[in-house]
């Protein structure tokens, strides 16, 4: 028989198993769930963002005239688009904040993250497309594998293999190809041909959101080829099934409830992130935004040196605005170094955690997904760094404004320039493209191929040292 | 019929079950992760402690700071000496209270917090409390890696609620079916045994194997990282699990009285495992979201800059309007309204008109508590996750006990700071230069009110409730097992 003829006779043993197709089916319906109920929230809120972000816009355009130091203070909330392809996986949208005050003197942190808004229940039934099939898709493969290579073992198939040297591998090869193709029927093509028509529903389909796509199915049916190797070499080698079951059970809790919680409690202890208190701390300390008599002073001394004058009367420019400019300039430089520090150590801890893949394919899928789906830590970061060039150019607008009004030293938006709000232009943010992130998923990739190798190698072994 | 009796059969299973290598395995991994869990909890909750006793540190520091600063306001201004800005003088009140005021609401861990982490990965145990924010603020948080809450922090809760069930099933699963997968059923059924009898000796016996040492280790776990085990906390988490053991032990005595065999037995007390905690909770959390979806923080912003917009449009007439409402004010002249007696007519002007959204969302808050609550006794998962959080004091319940203190001591700084801030509307402190630099209206900084950091206790109550529940479902599942395995079936 051909390879394709078994996994044909397999594919159709195995649409006869109902009992053991179960699980994965119903796997299936609650990923399919999963993925309209999010794709259902995200929407929702998505409208919402848009009005609001208008009516934010609309907000500022009407400021009355004012202190342009005290429009920079009211400042504007940015809200973070929605991932086209967060119904197929969140990543860690649900944990990071959704929307940031821009405002004078601060970098504020990022708030209203989903699941700390969330109620008890949801925080409890907070799955995902990705996170089901990574959580429980071994599960349902192993089952599978179990059932399908013990009930050739009792019916005696596989004594009959047994002497034709090649019968057993290609036998078992074909089980491990009957279930992948299961698997991926019923959780990965689905999702793949839905989720562009949902991105395009909401205008985001583009090249690239195809491309994304097309990467996390190979990614997933990666991840489901490693499963069903595993599945069926370790149902193959363990010739009591009781065993055989045992060790299933226990490497689907070891590899995607224990490793992934295991990787990332490594990553931390490998490289901790400073305290809260500390980081809150130091940048009240470095960059307060209201400055004492001291700073205050050394900030004249810096301005007049600047302009190599002694008095503020001889400044080219109002000295209020200058003084402002400098602090909030200097601000950036502290924002940077704390902030920046703290989102890049984050950055290595999301590596390091990629790199753990060689633990438990579910880790390095995990990483993976998120990537190519656009919900990972960088593509989070990015839109930080975008909100917070915006806000910069915002308030060293304002401050311009204040500095250069000179016959003004309230900085009071003059009636002759009614175009003061409108030069600062709307907030647009536009993902970036794929590559963004993979420099740090790549041990994830290593790890996934790693993993596809070392179980089709085992399979191998195993296959040849087989008896009935 | 006869035949062994009970007490013979379950030593002879007792034995027989201690025996087993694959007990031992799953206990020792047990405990490897209620080790690593509770540690892992300690820990992150000691590096709150931590960042607590920073902010007090802070605190102190500033109170120094502020005071020393008092000297180069109390001395004479040299002539020509320009008014100081609001901001750096603290002997002004309304620049103190405004831009110099460090104040924080805090929440210590109680010592059985290594129980559960529960929200205290989500939620903040320090809130800065300022003056003229509306309510508390916002909801900010510890800075984490994502991914750490995205994957969740392995403590001993989740051990406790989704491991140890696992463990109960695997070893129910698979020690015992060994007579019908080895097919000496046949052989046993001959004897002149009930089933009943001989299947209940088996469970009583996989119980005790598996409670005994679960229990055991759930204690020396507790007592290595700290833990007081002599508290009624610990006793009542003792009870709550061991309940917890005895419906998930009741569940698959049920699907043992059917006398399946090892695959079946596993499939189908995964397939219950699967359903109980995340099939139940996903659909729940459909019909929630559906029936009594959770007001939109995005629209509350909305709300906060629309009232904000408002308000500042309304200014003169909220002011006006707050002098006329209190009769010692009427004579106030609008010019000498200082700016934090400013603040106290507009700030809970902005709150009232933000209350609709505000409240909307803290009653949400509230119902979507009380309503785990209740839905924890029909998802048993999600109930013993919010008995064992309430016990550790790391529950919602908690945290919005929490907040609301912290809303309390807010308002009794208001009260203190606006009320010194209205007094000088009748009793003004005129800006003498030639007497001091500063504007001399506030020095009571030991006065302040003070929120001293107090634990939330813990929620023994509905752990209890959670316990006597959890007994009676199991001890049903076990009569219905023992009904059910009344006859040895082939």
């Amino acid at each position: 028989m051909t390879i394709l003829s078994l996994v044909r006779f397999e594919a159709i043993a195995l649409s006869r198993r109902r009992g053991a197709l179960m699980p994965l089916l119903i796997l299936g319906v609650l990923v399919l769930l999963a993925f309209g109920a999010r794709a259902i929230d995200t929407a929702r809120a998505e409208t919402e963002r848009v009005a609001i972000t208008q009516a934010e816009r609309t907000r500022w355009l009407a400021l009355p005239p004012q202190d342009a130091h005290g429009a920079a203070h009211w400042g504007i909330y940015a809200f973070k688009p929605a991932p086209a392809l967060l119904p197929l996986d969140p990543g860690i949208s649900d944990d990071v904040g959704q929307s940031v005050w821009l405002e004078a003197h601060r970098q504020d942190d990022m708030l209203y993250r989903p699941r700390q808004e969330a109620s008890p229940l949801r925080r409890a039934a907070a799955v995902d497309p990705a996170g089901l099939i990574l959580a429980f898709g071994p599960l349902a493969l192993f089952l599978l594998a179990f059932t399908t290579v013990a009930e050739t073992r009792e019916r005696g198939i596989l004594a009959l293999a047994l002497p034709n040297s090649r019968e057993p591998t290609r036998l078992l090869r074909a089980k491990v190809l009957a279930i992948m193709l299961a698997a991926m029927l019923i959780l990965v093509l689905p999702l793949a041909l839905i989720a562009p028509i949902v991105a395009a529903a909401s205008g985001l389909l583009t090249a690239d959101i195809m491309l994304r796509v097309v990467l996390w199915t190979a990614v997933m049916s990666t991840f489901i080829a490693i499963l069903s190797l595993v599945g069926v070499t370790v149902a193959a080698a363990l010739r009591d099934p009781r065993r055989a079951l045992g060790a299933l059970f226990a490497l689907w809790v070891v590899l995607s409830f224990v490793s992934p919680r295991l990787a990332i409690a490594g990553a931390d202890r490998a490289d901790p992130l400073p305290s809260t208190a500390a980081v809150r701390q130091e940048m009240l300390d470095q960059a307060p935004a209201y400055w004492s008599p001291e700073s205050s002073a050394e900030h004249k001394r810096t301005v007049l040196a600047r302009y190599g004058v002694t008095r503020n009367e001889d400044l080219p420019i109002g000295a209020r605005g200058a003084e402002l400019d400098l602090a909030e300039r200097r601000s950036h430089e502290v924002f940077d170094r704390i902030l920046g520090g703290l989102y890049t150590a984050i950055e290595r801890q999301e590596r390091d955690f990629a790199a753990f893949g060689v633990l438990s394919p579910a880790i390095a899928a995990t990483a993976l997904s998120a990537t190519v789906a656009g919900t990972d830590f960088p593509q989070h970061r990015a839109f930080i760094t975008s909100a917070e060039h915006y806000r910069r150019n915002l308030v060293n607008t304002m401050n311009d404004a204040v500095m250069h009004h000179v016959h003004n030293h309230s900085g009071m938006a003059p009636p002759d320039d009614i175009h003061l709000w409108s030069r600062v232009p709307a907030y647009r943010y536009v993902p970036p493209l794929l590559p963004l992130g993979f420099e740090r998923a790549w041990p994830a990739l290593i790890a996934l191929l790693a993993w596809i190798i070392a179980s089709a190698l085992a399979l191998r072994i195993v296959a040849r040292r087989l008896t009935a | 019929m006869t035949g062994v009796s009970f007490s013979a059969l379950l030593a002879a299973d007792v034995r027989r079950v201690a025996r087993s290598p694959l007990l031992w395995i799953v206990q020792a991994l047990l405990l490897a992760s209620f080790l690593w869990g509770t540690y892992g909890t300690a820990r992150f909750h000691g590096e709150q402690t931590a960042d607590q006793a920073r902010t007090v540190q802070a605190e102190a520091a500033w109170l120094k700071e502020v005071k020393g600063r008092i000297g180069r306001y109390t001395t004479p201004a040299p002539p020509g000496t320009p008014m100081p800005p609001t901001w750096q003088d603290p002997t002004d009140l309304a620049g103190f209270a405004r831009f110099l005021l460090f104040a924080h609401s805090m929440k210590p861990h109680l010592p059985l917090s290594p129980l559960s982490i529960g929200a205290s990965e989500l939620s903040p145990t320090i809130i800065d409390i300022k003056l003229n924010r509306p309510f508390v603020g916002d909801p900010t948080y510890d800075l984490l890696n994502p991914r750490a809450l995205k994957t969740g922090i392995f403590d001993l809760g989740f051990a406790l609620t989704y491991l140890a069930p696992l463990a109960v099933l695997l070893l129910f699963g698979l020690l015992g079916t060994v007579e019908r997968d080895r097919g000496i059923l046949p052989m046993i059924a001959a004897h002149p045994l009930p089933a009943r009898r001989w299947l209940g000796a088996r469970n009583m016996a996989l119980f005790v194997w598996t409670a005994g040492p679960i229990l055991l280790s759930l204690v020396v776990t507790l007592a290595l990282v700290g833990v007081p085990i002599l508290t009624a906390g610990v006793a009542v988490a003792i009870l709550l699990v061991l309940a917890w053991l005895v419906f998930w032990t009741g569940l698959a005595a049920l699907i043992l009285s059917r006398l399946p065999t090892a695959a079946t037995a596993t499939g189908q007390l995964v397939g219950l495992w699967f359903a109980l905690t995340i099939g139940l909770p996903l659909v729940a959390g459909l019909i929630e979201t559906a029936i009594d979806p959770a007001p939109s923080r995005a629209r509350y912003v909305n709300a906060l800059r629309h009232a904000g917009e408002s308000v500042e449009r309304d200014h003169e007439a909220i002011i006006i309007a707050g002098l006329k409402a209190e009769p010692a004010f009427r004579h106030v002249a609008r010019k000498d309204v200082n700016d934090l007696a400013t603040f106290s007519f507009t700030v809970p002007e902005t709150e009232r008109r933000l209350a609709p959204t505000y409240d909307a969302i803290q009653s949400h808050r509230r119902e979507a508590v009380s309503r785990a609550n209740v839905l924890g006794f029909v998802m048993p998962p999600l109930g013993m996750s919010t008995a064992l959080a309430g016990l550790a004091g790391t529950d919602e319940a908690a945290q919005l006990r929490f907040e609301d203190r912290a809303r309390v001591f807010q308002l009794r700084l208001r009260d203190d700071l606006y009320g010194r801030a209205l007094a000088l509307l009748l009793h003004p402190v005129p800006y003498n230069p030639v007497r001091a630099r500063g504007q001399m209206n506030y020095l009571a900084f030991d006065d302040l009110p003070q929120d001293p950091p107090s634990a939330e206790p813990p929620r023994l109550s509905y752990a209890l409730e959670m316990t006597a529940w959890l007994m009676v479902l199991g001890f049903s599942l076990f009569t219905a097992a023992t009904m059910r395995g009344s006859r040895w079936r082939s």
